[in-house]
Order: structure tokens, then sequence, then C-alpha cells
């Protein structure tokens, strides 16, 4: 016989009355307590007047173990890494900044010697006083033989005797504006004056040393990368096997009506927190091994590059990276439990 | 017309759960639960009593017909939505299913700190509810560290203290004495009678014949409503 469903809840209802009667019920009979109302009240108030204890823990657990060192490890190891070679990249920049600085407000006339001692010195005199009256040369000074020789001495040897050999005379020529020079200009006014003459402006090993410094810095970015893809391969492995982990707290979460959100949320901050303090240790053990990479790039930097600085903000910029790490990991692991929470219940 | 009195508060119509590519464990379901109502849903061991509920709970869609919850037909309902619509159903599980790494505090503030409730008012009604179970000597202690009893005590508050509009409840005596289940039984039909839908999923026949609520029998998938109470 078919029951609708009107006639079921009509039943269901006539069935509750006949056995719990409503105006029957008890109404003031605690079912589980057997303390009196005021007892309770007083306890009540007792219990929240106490404090609650300030440790609290998280509803989704990161488990203590080899997960979360592993993750800790990675992470710091990652930062590391950023500040070591964020600090190459920042060290390598300083130098050529440095270096350019110098270069661009020198220049180096060559002049070759000619057969005659005084004809030599003729010429060279004439290239002086015409570079003396050239528009925003500074200084111009012709480099001693004992500088010639000192230039010389690490290809040639302390023994030679440079007066017996044809060498060039340097002048080195300070000018105010040296990004606006114009060398093309002055090596065709020079070539008038002397045929002997001939400039060195730096610009063409400058430009090699650009591309140089261009090529070190793709591959600093190329080792960034890698690494910052490891750390977010870890971190997505090690949130996925978390959550395989606690299935069944997600899905008690869930069912007491947690959105995919709010245990994401959860499960960031606490990995995030993890991460900076991870990512601090790893900062805080790049600065001696820059400071001795750095001391030790002084031996080579003489003759070379000139002097790193490396100042406050190349600093700042190193001591961030725990907390850019900490970014990095909040938003990967933000997306990796959010996708994967969406295949479970 | 159904009107405020009838209002169902879970529909089913034809409803039928299966597993992957298993037979149907719940076959072409026809019943609708009236807010303020209170049943029993009984049968076998493996009966499907725990799938129905779990549909009931919305932790899982029907393969076939249509649910109904609070009139958000589950089918059509996004994750968020469900989210929400499970944020007025309390669920009692056999097993009691408390995170156990958190105190027994914690455990029933968590639907509360789920809504976003600020944590003040969590702990008032958190206290007030575990002085009314009589736990709160056990407040801070760590939820895998109490009796049985004491869990399935936590397990309840937890599903009450947002006053669900249903309380479902999956053998909610089975773990522990007849003196606690006796106590249990008490509270549901307190909490019924203060206006929350229950579902007590039982095989006791001790506890069905004790209270005479209607009976939802479920046998191989299929739902029978028996209006007869059973004799003492």
């Amino acid at each position: 016989m078919a029951v609708t469903e009107m006639d079921e809840i009509k039943q269901a209802m006539a069935l509750e009355a006949k056995v719990a009667p409503k105006g029957e019920r008890p109404k003031d009979v605690h079912p589980v307590s057997k303390a009196t109302a005021k007892q309770r009240a007083a306890r009540i108030r007792e219990l929240r007047r106490q404090k609650a204890p300030a440790d609290k823990n998280q509803e989704l657990p990161i488990d203590e173990g080899y997960s979360k060192t592993f993750l800790r490890v990675t992470v710091a190891v990652s930062v590391f890494l950023f500040a070591i070679t964020l600090a190459g990249v920042l060290g390598i920049n300083s130098m050529f900044d440095n270096s350019r600085k110098q270069v661009v407000s020198n220049f180096t006339v060559q002049v070759l010697p000619l057969s005659d001692a005084s004809e030599s010195r003729e010429d060279l005199l004439k290239i002086v006083n015409f570079l003396e009256k050239y528009p925003d040369v500074e200084q111009v000074t012709v480099l001693s033989d004992a500088e010639l020789k000192a230039l010389l001495q690490p290809w040639l040897g302390a023994n030679v005797d440079i007066e017996m050999l044809p060498i060039p005379k340097l002048l080195d020529v300070k000018i105010r504006n040296g990004k606006n020079f114009d060398y093309r200009e002055l090596t065709v006014r020079l070539s008038e004056i002397s045929a002997q003459a001939s400039i060195n402006d730096h610009n063409l090993w400058l430009s090699r040393l650009l591309k140089f410094i261009n090529s070190l810095k793709m591959l600093a970015v190329t080792v960034l990368v890698l690494v910052a893809g490891g750390c977010v391969a870890s971190i997505v492995y090690a949130a996925k096997t978390g959550l395989n982990v606690h299935r069944d707290i997600i899905s008690i979460l869930h069912i007491m009506g947690a959105t995919d959100e709010y245990i994401a949320v959860n499960y960031v901050k606490q990995i995030s927190q993890m991460s900076a303090v991870a990512g601090i240790v790893g900062a805080i053990l790049s600065v001696p091994a820059i400071l001795i990479i750095g001391h030790m790039a002084e031996g080579i930097e003489a003759g070379i590059f000139n002097s790193v600085t490396f100042g406050m903000e190349e600093w700042v910029m190193i001591l961030l990276l725990p907390f850019v790490s900490a970014a990095l990991v909040a938003v990967t692991a933000y997306v990796t439990v959010v996708k994967t929470l969406r295949h479970m219940v | 017309m159904v009107t405020e009195q009838f209002e169902p508060i879970v529909e089913m119509k034809n409803v039928a759960l299966a597993y992957g590519d298993n037979p149907e464990v719940l076959k072409n379901i026809n019943f609708s639960f009236r807010r303020g109502s209170i049943h029993f849903l009984t049968g076998k061991s493996g009966a499907g009593k725990t799938s129905l509920l779990s549909m009931l709970y919305l932790a899982q869609r029907p393969t076939a017909g249509t649910l109904k919850v609070f009139g958000n037909n589950v089918a059509m309902t996004d994750r968020d939505t469900l989210a929400f619509l499970r944020r007025r159903i309390g669920v009692v599980f056999q097993d009691f299913r408390l995170l156990e790494h958190l105190s027994v505090f914690d455990n029933v503030a968590l639907p509360l700190r789920i809504r976003g409730m600020k944590e003040k008012e969590i702990r008032q009604r958190v206290i007030e509810l575990l002085a009314w179970v009589e736990l709160s000597h056990n407040m801070y202690v760590k939820s895998s560290e109490i009796s049985g009893g004491e869990k399935q005590r936590v397990a309840i508050a937890r599903a009450v203290i947002n006053r669900p509009e249903l309380l479902l409840a999956d053998e909610p005596t089975g773990n522990v004495d007849s003196e606690i289940a006796l106590k249990l039984m008490k509270l549901f039909a307190e909490l019924n009678r203060l206006g929350t839908t229950v579902v007590i999923a039982t095989h006791s026949n001790e506890l069905m014949q004790r209270y005479n609520y209607p009976r939802l029998v479920l046998a191989d998938g299929n739902l029978s409503y028996l209006k007869d109470t059973l004799e003492r």
C-alpha cells in the first residue's frame, strides 16, 4: 500500500505525541548532571575566571618527525643558497659599477715611439698640449718610465731594461663627463695631430665585461629558479603527504562544516611560521659564508675589478629572504592544500 | 501544501547510493524528516545505516534520486554551500571521531571556531556546555586521555554546541554502559524537545523498546517506515 509523504509525517507526529506528550515532559531535569542548576552556575562562573592554557594545538597538525625535519632543512638550505647566490649577484653588480665609474672617467692614450728620440718627445708634447685644451679633459698625466716598468714587470720580469725596448708612452687622461664623451671625434682629431697616437677608451673591454656579468647573472637566476623549484616541490610533497596522513582529521573538519579555505589557512599558518624560523636559520648561516667568500674575493679583485661595496641595502635584501621564502611556502602550501582537498570529502 | 509545522528538513526521493562500480547499498529511498521529529534508524549490521547517515550529513552525494537538505538539492550544491549546510547538522559518531591531539575544550569549540565565532564567546559557550555534560574537570585534558563515556559526552557536546537543526547519532550507545546510554537518550530527548530534529541509528532492540520513537528500518538497502512501536 502506497503511503504518501504527508501521511508518513502525520503518522510520525501522532506517534511521537503518544510516546512523549509535550505537556508531560519534565522541564528541569538535567539529562546528565546530578548537580543542581545553582551548583552548575557557580561552577561555570568559577571556570570562566580560570585562564586557558597558552599552548593551543592546531586543528590540522603538522607532525613532528621526519617530514617536518625534512621541510625545515629544505627551507633552511634553500634560503642559505638563495642568500649566497643573491650576495654573489649583488657583489658582481657592485664591482662592475665601481669599475665602470672609474673606467668611464679615464682613458689611456698610447703614443708609439718614432725612430728619433727628440722627434718622439716633440710629438708627445704636441699630443699633451692638444689633450689638455680638449673640452671636458680634466688632467693629462704622462706615465713615467718607472710606472711603465712596474706595469710591465709581471709580464717581462724584473731584470729587463725597458729603455732598450721600443715601449710606447702612455698618457692617463681624466675627463669630467665620461658617459657622454665623444671618443670617435677625439680619435679623428687626435689622428690629425699625430699618426703615432691611439686611444684605449675601455668601452670595448667594458662591454665584454658587461656581457660576461650578464651571463653570470643569468646563471645565478637559473640557480635561484632551480632552488626555488626544489623548495616548492618539497612543500607540495610535504603538504600532500601531511594531508594524506591526516585524512581522518580533514574528514571530521569537513563534516563540522569547515570549508577547504579554512583548512588550508589553518595548515598554511603553521607551515609559514615553521619555514620563517627555518629561513632565519638559513639566512644567519649564510652571513659568515658570504663574509668568507668576500674576504677570498678581495685577493683577486685587485687589478681586475674595483672593490666590492656591500652596504646596508644589500644586507637588508639578504636578511629579508626568510620572509620571502615564507611567503613562497605559504602560497605554495595554500594552493596545494586547496587543490588536494577538492578531491576529499 | 507543506505548512511551516510540516516543513521537511530532509527530503529523499528515489535516492540510491553505490560505491564505485559496486552494487547499490541504498536503493530507491523515499522519506522526509520533518523539522522537530525524532526517529530511530535501525537494521542489521551492513544494512546501510552508516551510509544513509553519511548522506544526511552530506559526506556522500546520492548516485541516483534527489536528496534535499534544508531545501537544497545536494546534487546541485557547490562545496562551499555544502560546508555551510553541514554547520547546521550535528553528528555523533559511534567511534566518537574526536581530534585526539586536541583538548576536550578545543574539540567542543571546533564547530564554533569553524563558524568564525569570537574566542570570548566560544569560551563562554564551551564552558557552559562542558559544565552541563559534567566534563569541566577535564576541560584542558587531551581527548585521548579520557574514558570512553567521557569521550561520548565530548562528542555529543561537539555535536550540539552549534545548536544544530539536525542531529544524527550513529550507534551512540554502542560503546557505553547502560547507565550512560540511558543518560544519552535523555539528552537526545531534551534536545528534541528544544526543537532539534534527531535521527538515532541503532540496532539495540532494548533501546527501541524503552523509547518508542518511530522507526525507520533498513534491510538490503531498502528503507521502510514502521508506524507500530515495539512491545516492551
